[in-house]
């Protein structure tokens, strides 16, 4: 079982080609990926209703394609809304929130509401973590955990090149999780984050469409752990976390990564 | 095993994070990429010394010739910092250049000059007179204008690029003949076979960025373009075309 839990599909103001979900589901199925959960970049750069309302248009169970229902932290009452909307459908599994791209800190007050919604419905958060700029840092997430400590939260890239800040959340909460997709992710900080979290807390990411899928598949590969640490990894932590609709089809991909 | 020359590879010790960047675990990380052949630097040089850091990557360098065998070979990468004032930079260049050193890699990003530098534009003059093969160029915006007239064409640019200078570089391929860019953050979907259809494979190098990066990922990444041995064995050759001074 292999579950991508950072994906995007839309455009992005970079030099790369655009793709679409045909892209995504040709990339999964040549990688042996069996689920990727999705946001939709114009969700995070403009409009994130229209954003939401395009991923649910291309969102398919039987084709393991889920969404994160994305979220505007300057607009509570609506980001809230959001969520009661697709909560409800099964093909949306979690939340996405970008505080650097909405210029606004996830433990703002606007935030914390936004979380609220999000913890009264039991959905994982992902949250965009990097070091580039002090909105994105991991220490916004203090405040979240130990205000909803129920609530489980991804920490997107895991904080970029500042992940020691990313581990200092580890001990705040048993529902944090990592994820690694980042140019900047080395392997000593996946073999750290093993080391200090364990092995059920650790989750695979692309960041595709923005990167090629390959990408983190064969940083996490070329690490040498072992089989059983790798299948956790790449897909049973992410299995257990999300809350996928009951008998759903699984590819011929399923046993790849399972000892 | 087909030979592969990576431009991008550090040692010592990094200030920011636990890595180890252990000469033994960067030839190992190598091996287990396939990677034959490598430009090594110094993160003395980078974080502390240029000088200190130059003398330490002429040493390793040769020991790690000395004990590999013929199918592997490295090249020591100096650096000088501008930051330093021009006396010290000369003499940064010139102790580097006595060691044999033909590479240089700059960081004005992580050491915080500009490409207008003063000392910058001397060290450049003191370049273009020297047997100096290429300037690895750490990614920085204002860098393509400032280097326009600025760097002799039989010297190569090599560039690491970030998403938001990716565009500027590419650009740059059309009319800086002795730009290339390697491949390390090269992994939007599309990015290298948008670079191959317009320049071949020309312009491309391969880099790992060792300790930090990872050659698995960047492996995986190329493994996937249909035109994966072409890509790998042109890289080859512009490394060497470049190493043999015919940027």
């Amino acid at each position: 079982m292999v579950i991508d839990v950072h994906n995007h599909l839309g455009r992005w103001a970079f030099p790369s080609a655009d793709t679409d979900s045909a892209w995504l589901l040709e990339r999964m199925k040549a990688l042996g990926v069996d689920r990727s959960i999705i946001s939709s970049s114009k969700a995070l750069y403009y409009d994130f209703r229209e954003g939401n309302e395009d991923l649910a248009g291309t969102l398919s169970i039987t084709d393991g394609l889920f969404g994160y229902v994305a979220v505007n932290l300057n607009y509570k009452k609506d980001s809230i809304g959001e969520i009661e909307k697709y909560s409800g459908d099964p093909r949306f599994v979690g939340i996405k929130t970008h505080p650097m791209i909405n210029r606004r800190a996830l433990d703002s007050l606007t935030g914390m509401h936004i979380m609220e919604a999000a913890a009264s419905r039991d959905l994982p958060v992902l949250v965009h973590t990097h070091s580039n700029s002090e909105l994105e840092s991991p220490r916004h997430l203090v405040r979240v955990l130990n205000t909803f400590p129920e609530l489980p939260v991804i920490v997107g890239h895991s904080g970029g090149d500042d992940w020691l800040a990313a581990a200092e959340l580890i001990p705040l909460s048993d529902n944090v999780y990592f994820e690694f997709s980042c140019s900047c992710t080395t392997p000593d900080k996946v073999l750290y984050f093993l080391e200090e979290a364990g092995e059920d807390r650790l989750l695979f990411g692309t960041d595709a469409n923005l990167f090629v899928t390959e990408y983190s598949m064969g940083l996490l590969e070329g690490l040498g752990l072992s089989a059983g640490t790798l299948a956790k990894l790449m897909g049973l932590n992410a299995q257990k976390l999300f809350p996928f609709p009951e008998g759903v089809k699984s590819s011929e991909n399923e046993n790849r990564h399972v000892q | 095993m087909k030979p592969l020359f990576d431009w991008m590879v550090h040692f010592g010790f990094y200030p920011y994070q636990p890595v180890d960047c252990t000469i033994d675990r960067v030839a190992s990380m190598l091996t287990a990429g396939g990677i034959t052949h490598a430009a090594l630097s110094s993160y003395r040089g980078l974080f502390y010394d240029a000088a200190d850091g130059n003398s330490e990557v002429a040493e390793v360098v040769c020991n790690l010739n000395q004990r590999s065998g013929t199918d592997c070979s490295w090249q020591a990468a100096g650096t000088f910092n501008p930051q330093c004032g021009w006396p010290k930079t000369a003499n940064c260049i010139d102790g580097a250049l006595s060691q044999d050193i033909k590479l240089f890699r700059l960081y004005p990003g992580d050491q915080g000059w500009t490409m207008t530098h003063p000392a910058l534009i001397r060290a450049v003059e003191r370049l273009n007179v020297s047997p100096v093969r290429a300037v690895l160029m750490e990614d920085q915006f204002q860098a393509i204008a400032a280097l326009r007239g600025l760097l002799d064409e039989r010297i190569a640019i090599v560039c690491s690029l970030h998403f938001y200078t990716m565009s500027v570089w590419m650009d740059a391929l059309f009319d800086l003949p002795n730009v290339y860019l390697t491949v390390r953050r090269l992994h939007g979907p599309g990015v290298i076979p948008a670079i191959v259809s317009k320049h071949g494979f020309n312009r491309l190098l391969y880099a790992s960025d060792i300790p930090l990066g990872s050659p698995g990922a960047i492996n995986k990444m190329l493994a996937s373009l249909p035109d994966h041995e072409e890509l790998l064995e042109g890289m080859w050759k512009n490394s060497n075309r470049i190493l043999e001074g015919r940027s």
